[in-house]
């Protein structure tokens, strides 16, 4: 009963996107978030009971892993190793994606409240409300799904309603763009986790989650040995020799870099603030955004077996951490500065997982997404009461206190919380990753300076947060209202372009933007709406209280056990004195920070502009989010595009230009140079005629002797023909010494057998490793060598040498991979072995050993094969009715050695 | 095999042709009857063909298979018939047919006769080829539909159409010729060994000729294919071809015609010379691979909605070719179901570029922009289908780009090359995104600036009419592939294991030349099959 | 009593055509007012088709036997019949095309019918020889008419020029050809081919002189088919010409001399040493065929006159045939057989397309005003479909596309050519590559019938109204469509013709 919870679950809000998205344009507003709204709530109350039912089943039934499944069909399937891989639409709720869920469904609930009151003058209503509960349905997707395709439907999904929620007010072209920045930058994540997945999926035989899990717990050598790519021996530049599970892993870290906006692909992130605020509080702050970390804590049994990819991740969130901190620092406008502190947060949790505390991250995701929410919706709240759609700088505002109380009171809770002041839920979640970052370092065992420096970096990231948000809490709520926003600007830095231009921009979007709330820009600021503000205050109260689940006043369980069945665990120890140590930094921190900002922004001092004229440069480079997209635009952008537009050209002239041009205009030149011969004077014609008859004449007249080998020499008597001829004489010489040895005959035919004497050089037949490889004969003289050169990657081998490649996988012994030499004396080949595995007669020959391979005999090195044939080049000499003579040559490889057999074939293929 | 004899085909191949006849004989006064008539037929053509989803597709057999001696002496048989790997390329074309016909009417005034004659022509044309098991009568239906094809472009078309429309003849003449000298020395070859002429599919699959010569056979027919796929670099042809095309005539084209050169590789090229094409196919995939990321870059740049369309069809056959050659299930499975996805949503896309020209009567992206204020539904179902040319999940571009890139990552053929091309290949997703959004922003966002945009139309009823049909299948696709993907499985399996026996089989003597018995493959064999001795005809090998 | 008439009963096609002959210069000679020698003519020959046609059918490939007196110089077999058919027909179908032509460019004279008769006569003489005599006097009894018949538009100075050519050149031909039989004489001591064969296989002539009168003689024939180099005369020769005119030479002889050439080969010098591939004469005819189908379709493809399009068209068309005829070295019957009985097909094939070519060309034009650039097709489907619409298929098959007799014919000839083994693989790909150029001359018609619109001011074609060419074009293109479609009928009869060969 209750796994069809799950299925309701993802549908309601998909039905109601497809009722408004559909039918939403003719219906009123009341229907419309109506519709919305509940069928969010439906959700959510399914999600309750859903949870309901997983608590039940796991204190109830004390099942340890419980979950609940819900199988909806089979979507399509695959098949590996000779075995079908069904994926099916298959929906699972537990430890980890209920709690998941609970708060995508209870936020999502709250932001679709709070909307009703925040669009209210929206002309598209309708649209805005389809695309808010299609996220919701992906998101949920996302979540629930099973199976790492079925999870990935959510995380394109996702991708896609923010695109299409971004770019919301289409009109504005930057906006527009954000939009597609984002999604962009979100392919090229999933880029990454396509391949991750076929990965996991070549190690594990399965797209399960669970099955992933469980054999990552049980067969960790599955993941761990290293992945054989590319062509034989290709250096390490072209592949790098890596462990499947760091590879997979890194690329599906690839993809959470795309969606959790970390470096290198975070830089969408603050633009898409662009969007509607509520959007910024949903997807871009509580939700999507923080999928990344879901996904690593979802597969955090596989990531703990790749520390490498440990380690980048640890590495990349501290710097992410600390780098958005820093712009947030300097930054003016609200959502920008919450936008930066939305990253530095996700660097938070990166950084923790990154050190293996998985649950710790996890933690901050769940806590995040209350006070990231509620500090965006008061953002909205303000720049409401302000009459400011879009975005505020706050250094046109303040003193709100007094004008939007119940607005205050929960940004402050929320500032308190991200700050990381005691009992305040952020203060948990963050002491938790200090602690985790801290017991790491025994996991690092290969960089021991990681989690130090780690723990700095984050700790350093921490004071600046607590900075940046009381200076934005001061300057906004205290003090007087200093009147407003200046000229109603209403569009963030939007585009991918620095600040400068902005305030420009702006104003010429503002004109192209919304022009509805042109008329009630409010000079006198106001509390919004309760429709806005009891969301707020919700929010608020989580904002204090979700944290007390991890010391289990509030919930009955530490977070820790309860997500145990879900998370993989890494060897972290940490001495009693660590968590202190920890906590006093943590306090530190929020001390520091909200002490300067106090003394900063509250007393209001000048140190601030001072420190900015002194220092200027890096002020600027601030204030320019250190000019990151810049560096793209002038990078990635120039570069790609600079190769499209190479590839139209080469197209267009060169392709194009073989293909079609080069060749019609030979054709029409050969053309014209043929109907020049069309003089139209009747003698040139007869000259012409007499030139033909003059040629057919002469090709009578000299021989054609074209000596050719009668059938597949088996001995070394071998049977000679030239070719017949009215009137032909012929005469041989064997031996090729330039003596004749026969008389001139009638007959084109003559029958030799060689001698040992006669053969002076041989015939080595190569047969190359596995099915296909085609046979290629080398011609060679005594003394000469074979040249067995490291055929690293696939290029053209001159006559007298093969390539590593042709040897076959495994055709060295042990670890020593020294080619073998080969050259030839009189009798036939000499082989010395050294790294390569020679077999004659059966036998692998020692590797210092002279292996003679002598005149029909073939021995076998990896997977290929060498047999030696004697090699002769007799010559006829042809005599034709007008006495014309000509002389020409043949060369016969004797005696043929048979092809390979089937026996060695299968021998072959089953050594593979 | 159906056991009783069935008609169905013939009748599905002859109906259109006698429909042209009937309109080549009205009077081009009855220009409303000729309309209504044509595409009456079409609809016809497409309720019959719904028949064939009657027949077993369990077993890898030829269904509704015809088959009638013509010319007695040379073993020249017609011979129809279809399995799983033909079935949805048959529906997809009776399915786009009288779409892309039926939307034509709105623009094509002058020698309306003709036009419905040359499509009809088109459509009988085009099904002869997907039905017929007999190379020389396959290689008459291929050449069959260049006629109406090179009239479509040449006399509706653009403003260079006779160019393009003299430059996809000659194109396709080059690669096709080639292939008929190769069949002619096939059948030369198989009465060599057999001692009796057959030009039939069924019998010269059993031929097994040395790896050489097979690697000459398999080029000259991968030729002609691979120009019609069309693959990197002889596709220089499709953009001029598209571009000029009329609407009509660049649906037709894209949907269905490409999809014969992809068809032409598994029916033709790959049973009949296994070690040729094994030879060729690293070769092959790399040129898929550079397909795929050279055209989305092309497409990236282009000024010209329908020539980025065009190019971006040059990406996603490369992602079907790469399919094929992974050699695995659901590679090829993948490969399948991408024919029929391109056929849908590039289908579309060019309807879409259609509507926008005929209101429009310009193609440059700079002349629209901010078209989603004037063109709400429009826009809706043109970002719909571009999220299905991008291949997003939920849509039917996913699934099949999602099967190719898995077979190409665990092909066995490709081995340790595999997850390198797949890793360049998916890249191509997000190329895909790149320009089809590009193209999106240019046409749809931002503010309405072009004056002549200000007042355009939504979209007609005639227009929804059509497109509505195509967005449906976009989804049910791309939520429930299994319907379309189950009967192809069966084919589909004995497609490879085929190839691969053979393949071994040739390996184990690559001179060998003689006739492999009906029963080369062992039943029931897995992919890793071993060819049991003596599959090899006793004084067959020379 | 009915055994001498059953010897006389297979030359009868022959007979009727020659006093046909005559008997149309007596009646063109008294009736003053114009009979309708085109009809009359017409009737003749198709008579004598229908007549051969009944024979070829009747029996295989024996031949028949003839009057003792004449059994040494004809050789009546189906073969020979199989071309009577081929020869008579596209001579009735000339006829057809002239009896609109002339009459709609005021050359209505009677006595080129009487010419065409007596030309299509001589054709049937050298493909019925089996003796140099015969052969020399069948060449010349078919040559002296067409050179009148080129000759023909008196007024003009470019047919004359045309006539004169072809005279000298033709004359130097034939010279080379008599030198080379007296040569072969000389060797072998006989003039009939068996006999020449006999000798030349038990190797008492001397080899010099075999070879040196083979190669004239074959010289003589690459004449008559305008092989390159020896082409020289067919562009003029076929462009001053009367356009039905020219539609005989591109059909009828050609055909005759691919007959003759064909014996030549298979009987005279089948010597396992003369047809060796390398050193004999298919060592010879590959690069020939090669230079022949380069050359044509090269230069073809950029003429701006359709007539002189088609004259190097047939150029390249015989380059297609030879492929056939080299063919022949084969040792295999079989191929051997495929290769007689494909070029046989590919002549009667070409015969009617080129016939529905040119016929349609013809149609186009009235008053004076023949259709001869490609501008003067412009836009000529849209005013007229239904003239354009043979001329397409005309050209479709001559292009050899699916499914005309055309493409059948190349079909035919290339399979016989690829049995033949790898020595004329190339050459195959070479002719199908070169069919690529053709293609792209071909479709010029086709663009400027239906794609291009007429320069405007430019005088438009108005085609003439005629019943012969109507008839014309009809029987000839609904055997283009027959032999693409259903040919099995057709390549029966070519295998049966070929009979067994060698």
């Amino acid at each position: 009963m209750y796994q069809k919870a799950l299925l309701g679950i993802v549908l309601f809000p998909l039905i109601g996107a497809i009722a408004n998205g559909v039918f939403g344009r003719k219906a009123g507003r009341n229907v419309v978030h109506a519709v919305a709204v509940l069928s969010v709530a439906c959700s959510f109350a399914l999600a309750l009971y859903a949870f309901g039912s997983l608590l039940h089943l796991r204190y109830g039934q004390g099942e340890e892993a419980a979950s609940i499944t819900y199988t909806a069909y089979e979507w399509f399937s695959l098949s590996l190793n000779h075995r079908t891989l069904s994926i099916p639409v298959r929906f699972v709720m537990d430890s980890l994606s209920g709690v998941m869920t609970l708060v995508v469904t209870g936020i999502g609930l709250l932001i679709h409240i709070y909307s009703t009151g925040y669009m209210s003058e929206e002309p598209s209503y309708a649209r805005f409300f389809a695309y808010l509960n299609l996220f919701t349905a992906s998101m949920l997707i996302l979540i629930l799904g099973s199976s790492l395709p079925v999870m990935f439907v959510g995380w394109e999904g996702v991708g896609v309603c923010s695109y299409l929620l971004i770019g919301f007010w289409y009109e504005n072209p930057n906006y527009a763009a954000a939009g597609r920045k984002a999604f962009v930058a979100n392919r090229i994540g999933d880029f990454g986790v396509i391949l991750g997945m076929f990965l996991l999926a070549t190690a594990a035989n399965s797209l399960e989650f669970t099955d992933i899990n469980e054999l990552a717990h049980v067969r960790p050598t599955q993941f761990t040995s290293a992945l054989a790519l590319g062509p034989q021996g290709a250096p390490f530049w072209v592949i790098p020799s890596i462990s499947l599970a760091t590879a997979a892993t890194l690329f599906l870290f690839l993809g959470c870099t795309g969606k959790s906006a970390q470096l290198p692909l975070y830089v969408w992130l603050p633009d898409a603030m662009a969007g509607p605020t509520p959007v910024s509080a949903l997807i871009h702050a509580a939700t999507m955004v923080t999928s990344g970390i879901y996904l690593v804590c979802r597969l955090s049994p596989v990531f703990a077996l790749a520390p490498a990819t440990m380690a980048v991740m640890a590495i990349i969130g501290a710097v992410t951490a600390l780098m958005a901190a820093s712009v947030g620092l300097v930054q003016n406008d609200i959502k920008k500065i919450l936008a930066y502190s939305t990253v530095s947060q996700l660097g938070f949790m990166f950084a923790a997982v990154g050190c293996g505390a998985f649950a710790a991250g996890f933690m901050h995701v769940y806590t995040h997404a209350f006070f990231k929410a509620c500090l965006f919706l008061g953002a909205g709240s303000v720049m409401h009461a302000v009459g400011a759609h879009g975005d505020a700088d706050i250094r046109t505002l303040g003193g709100l206190r007094k004008y939007m109380p119940l607005t205050n009171v929960t940004f402050l809770v929320s500032c308190l919380a991200i700050a990381g002041v005691p009992l305040f839920s952020g203060f948990f979640s963050k002491d938790e990753i200090l602690v985790g970052v801290l017991s790491s370092a025994g996991y690092f065992s290969f960089a021991p300076w990681l989690a130090p420096t780690v723990f700095g970096m984050l700790v350093l990231g921490a004071t600046m947060t607590a900075f940046y948000m009381f200076r934005l809490y001061f300057l906004t709520f205290s003090g007087e209202f200093r009147g407003g926003p200046v000229h109603e600007t209403h569009a963030p830095a939007a585009g991918a372009h620095g600040d400068h231009g902005d305030h420009e921009d702006e104003r010429h979007d503002h004109d192209a933007a919304h022009d509805h709330d042109h008329g009630h820009a409010h000079h006198e600021p106001h509390e919004s709406p309760p429709s806005m503000t009891i969301p707020l205050i919700v929010l608020g109260v989580g904002a204090v209280f979700a944290g007390y689940v991890w010391i289990g006043i509030v919930h009955f369980e530490p977070w820790v056990k309860w997500l145990e069945p879900s998370l993989g665990s890494i060897h972290a120890e940490h001495g009693h004195a660590t968590p202190y140590i920890a906590m006093a930094f943590g306090l530190l921190a929020a001390v520091v920070g909200i002490g300067l900002a106090f003394q900063f922004y509250y007393k209001g001092s000048e140190v601030p502009a001072k420190l900015a004229t002194q220092f200027g440069g890096l002020h600027r480079l601030l204030m320019d989010k250190w000019r990151v997209d810049e560096l793209y635009d002038a990078t990635v952008l120039a570069g790609s595009r600079g190769l499209a537009r190479l590839c139209a050209a080469f197209d267009k002239y060169v392709v194009d230009g073989i293909l079609t041009h080069v060749s019609s205009q030979a054709v029409a030149s050969l053309s014209f140079l043929f109907t020049r011969f069309q003089t139209g004077l009747v003698h040139a014609y007869g000259a012409v005629m007499a030139v033909g008859l003059f040629f057919v004449a002469f090709h009578f007249v000299v021989p054609h002797a074209d000596p050719a080998v009668v059938g597949d020499p088996t001995g070394l008597s071998v049977e000679l023909a030239a070719n017949q001829g009215l009137g032909y004489e012929y005469r041989w010489d064997f031996d090729a010494d330039g003596r004749f040895d026969t008389e001139w005959s009638n007959d084109s035919k003559a029958e030799h057998a060689f001698s040992d004497a006669d053969i002076v050089r041989f015939a080595v037949v190569f047969e190359g490793a596995g099915y296909g490889a085609r046979p290629r004969t080398l011609v060679v003289a005594p003394k000469q060598e074979i040249k067995v050169s490291s055929g690293a990657l696939t290029r053209i081998m001159t006559r007298g040498e093969l390539s590593l490649d042709e040897l076959g996988e495994s055709w060295q012994r042990g670890e020593d991979a020294a080619a073998p030499l080969i050259k030839a004396d009189e009798q036939g080949l000499l082989i010395k072995p050294r790294g390569a595995r020679v077999r004659k007669a059966g036998a692998v020959q020692p590797a210092d050993a002279e292996v003679r391979v002598s005149r029909g005999e073939h021995v076998s090195i990896g997977e290929a094969r060498l047999s030696v044939s004697g090699y002769v080049k007799p010559r006829v000499q042809v005599r034709n009715a007008f006495g014309m003579e000509r002389t020409e040559s043949v060369g016969v490889v004797v005696p043929k050695v048979p092809p390979r057999i089937t026996a060695e074939i299968a021998a072959v293929q089953g050594s593979k | 095999m159906t056991t009783e004899p069935s008609h169905l085909l013939s009748l599905l191949c002859g109906l259109p042709l006698l429909a042209a006849l009937a309109v080549l004989f009205t009077p081009r006064q009855m220009a409303g009857f000729i309309r209504g008539f044509t595409v009456f037929v079409m609809v016809l053509t497409f309720v019959l063909s719904l028949r064939l989803l009657g027949a077993d597709y369990g077993t890898a057999a030829m269904q509704f298979s015809e088959r009638h001696v013509l010319v007695p002496a040379y073993g020249v048989t017609y011979s129809l018939g279809i399995d799983g790997m033909s079935l949805w390329l048959v529906l997809l074309t009776t399915f786009i047919t009288p779409l892309a016909t039926y939307a034509s009417w709105t623009h094509i005034e002058t020698k309306l006769k003709e036009y419905a004659l040359s499509m009809l022509l088109l459509e009988s044309a085009m099904l002869g080829a997907f039905f017929a098991l007999d190379v020389l009568l396959f290689y008459v239906f291929w050449e069959l539909m260049l006629v109406p094809m090179l009239l479509i472009i040449g006399i509706w078309g653009g403003v260079q159409r006779v160019y393009a429309a003299v430059k996809f003849f000659l194109f396709t003449m080059v690669g096709s010729l080639l292939m008929l000298v190769a069949i002619l020395y096939l059948v030369q070859q198989f009465k060599e060994q057999t001692g009796h002429y057959s030009f039939e599919l069924r019998e010269l699959k059993l031929l097994l000729l040395p790896a050489t010569t097979q690697l000459w056979l398999f080029s000259a027919f991968a030729l002609a294919f691979a120009i019609k796929v069309p693959m990197f670099p002889v596709h220089t042809w499709l953009p001029d071809a598209h571009v000029q095309a009329p609407t009509g005539g660049s649906v037709i084209l894209a949907a269905v015609m490409l999809k014969l050169g992809t068809y032409g590789f598994l029916r033709f090229a790959m049973p009949l010379f296994p070690s040729g094409s094994h030879r060729a196919s690293s070769t092959l995939a790399l040129l898929a691979v550079i397909g795929i990321i050279y055209g989305a870059y092309c497409a990236w740049v282009q000024p010209d909605v329908k020539k980025l369309v065009a190019y971006s069809s040059v990406s996603h056959l490369g992602f079907v070719m790469l399919g094929i050659y992974s050699l695995s299930s659901h590679g090829l499975r993948g490969s399948i179901l991408q024919m029929v996805n391109h056929g849908i949503s590039t289908g579309a896309l060019f309807l879409l570029v259609g509507v926008i020209y005929e209101r429009r009567h310009t193609r440059l992206l700079d002349d629209f922009g901010g078209l989603a204020k004037v063109m709400p539904n429009f826009t809706v179902i043109f970002v719909i289908v571009t999220m299905s040319s991008i291949g997003l999940p939920t849509t039917n571009g996913f699934v099949g780009e999602f099967m190719i890139l898995a077979g190409a990552f665990m092909s066995e053929t490709l081995g340790r090359h595999g997850p390198i091309a797949c890793f360049f290949a998916a890249t191509g997703v997000i190329l895909a995104a790149i320009y089809m959004l590009h193209a999106v922003l240019k046409m749809f966002w931002g503010p309405l600036t072009n004056h002549e945009n200000r007042d355009l139309p939504d979209l007609t009823r005639r227009e929804h009419l059509v497109l509505a049909p195509l967005v449906a299948l976009i989804f049910y696709i791309g939520l429930f592939p299994n319907p379309l993907l189950k009967p192809m499985s069966a084919s589909v399996d004995r497609f490879s294991l085929e190839y691969l026996a053979k393949l071994r089989a040739g390996d184990q003597n690559p001179e060998a030349r003689g006739m492999l018995q009906e029963s080369f493959v062992p039943a029931g064999a897995t992919a890793a099959v071993k060819v049991p001795d003596g599959a090899l005809a006793v004084g067959g090998a020379r | 009593m009915s055994s001498t008439f059953a010897t006389w009963l297979p030359l009868i096609p022959m007979l009727v055509v020659g006093f046909g002959g005559f008997a149309l210069m007596l009646v063109d000679a008294f009736s003053k007012d114009d009979a309708q020698l085109a009809t009359l003519s017409a009737v003749i020959l198709f008579a004598a088709a229908a007549i051969a046609s009944a024979l070829v059918i009747g029996k295989g490939g024996a031949p028949a036997p003839v009057p003792a007196a004449l059994s040494n110089y004809l050789h009546i077999d189906s073969l020979t019949q199989f071309l009577n058919v081929t020869v008579c027909a596209g001579g009735g179908l000339c006829a057809l095309l002239a009896g609109g032509y002339l009459n709609e460019h005021a050359l209505e004279r009677g006595e080129f019918y009487a010419l065409l008769v007596l030309s299509t006569f001589g054709a049937q003489v050298l493909a019925a020889a089996c003796d140099l005599l015969t052969v020399f006097i069948g060449l010349e009894t078919m040559s002296l008419g067409v050179y009148c018949m080129v000759a023909f538009r008196r007024g003009s100075p470019r047919a004359a020029e045309g006539g004169l050519k072809y005279f000298l050149l033709g004359s130097f031909a034939a010279a080379i050809l008599l030198f080379g039989s007296a040569l072969l004489y000389g060797a072998t001591g006989h003039t009939d081919f068996a006999g020449i064969g006999e000798s030349v296989r038990s190797g008492t002539a001397d080899p010099r002189l075999v070879i040196l009168g083979m190669l004239m003689l074959l010289t003589g024939f690459f004449f008559k088919i305008s092989a390159v180099p020896f082409h020289m005369w067919t562009p003029d020769a076929y462009e001053g010409a009367v356009t039905p005119a020219t539609t005989f030479m591109s059909v009828v002889v050609k055909a005759a001399a691919f007959a003759s050439m064909l014996r030549l080969l298979l009987v005279c010098f089948s010597d396992s040493m003369l047809g060796n591939v390398h050193s004999g004469w298919p060592g010879i005819l590959i690069p020939l065929a090669a230079v022949t189908m380069v050359y044509g379709n090269l230069a073809a493809s950029q003429q701006a006159s359709v007539k002189r399009m088609l004259a190097y068209s047939s150029i390249a068309h015989a380059g297609y045939i030879l492929v056939g005829v080299a063919a022949l070295f084969s040792a295999d019957a079989h191929v051997r057989q495929q290769a007689v009985s494909g070029v046989l097909f590919y002549l009667l094939a070409y015969t009617v397309s080129n016939v529905l070519a040119f016929g349609s060309l013809i149609a186009i034009g009235s008053h004076g005003k023949e259709a001869v650039s490609f501008e003067d097709l412009a836009g000529v489907g849209r005013r007229h479909p239904l003239v354009a619409l043979p001329f397409v298929i005309g050209v479709l098959s001559l292009m050899g596309f699916p499914p005309t007799a055309g493409f059948l014919g190349k079909w035919y000839v290339f399979s016989a050519a690829v049995g033949a083994g790898s020595s004329l693989l190339w050459l195959v790909v070479l002719g199908v590559l070169t069919s690529v150029v053709g293609a792209y001359y071909y479709l010029r018609v086709i663009v400027y019938m239906f794609m291009k619109a007429p320069e405007p001011g430019a005088p438009l074609a108005v085609p003439m109204r005629s019943g012969y060419v109507a008839l014309a074009l009809v029987l000839s293109g609904y055997f283009v469509l027959k032999m693409g479609i259903t040919p099995e009928r057709y390549i029966e009869l070519a295998l049966a013709a070929a009979g067994k060969v060698g």
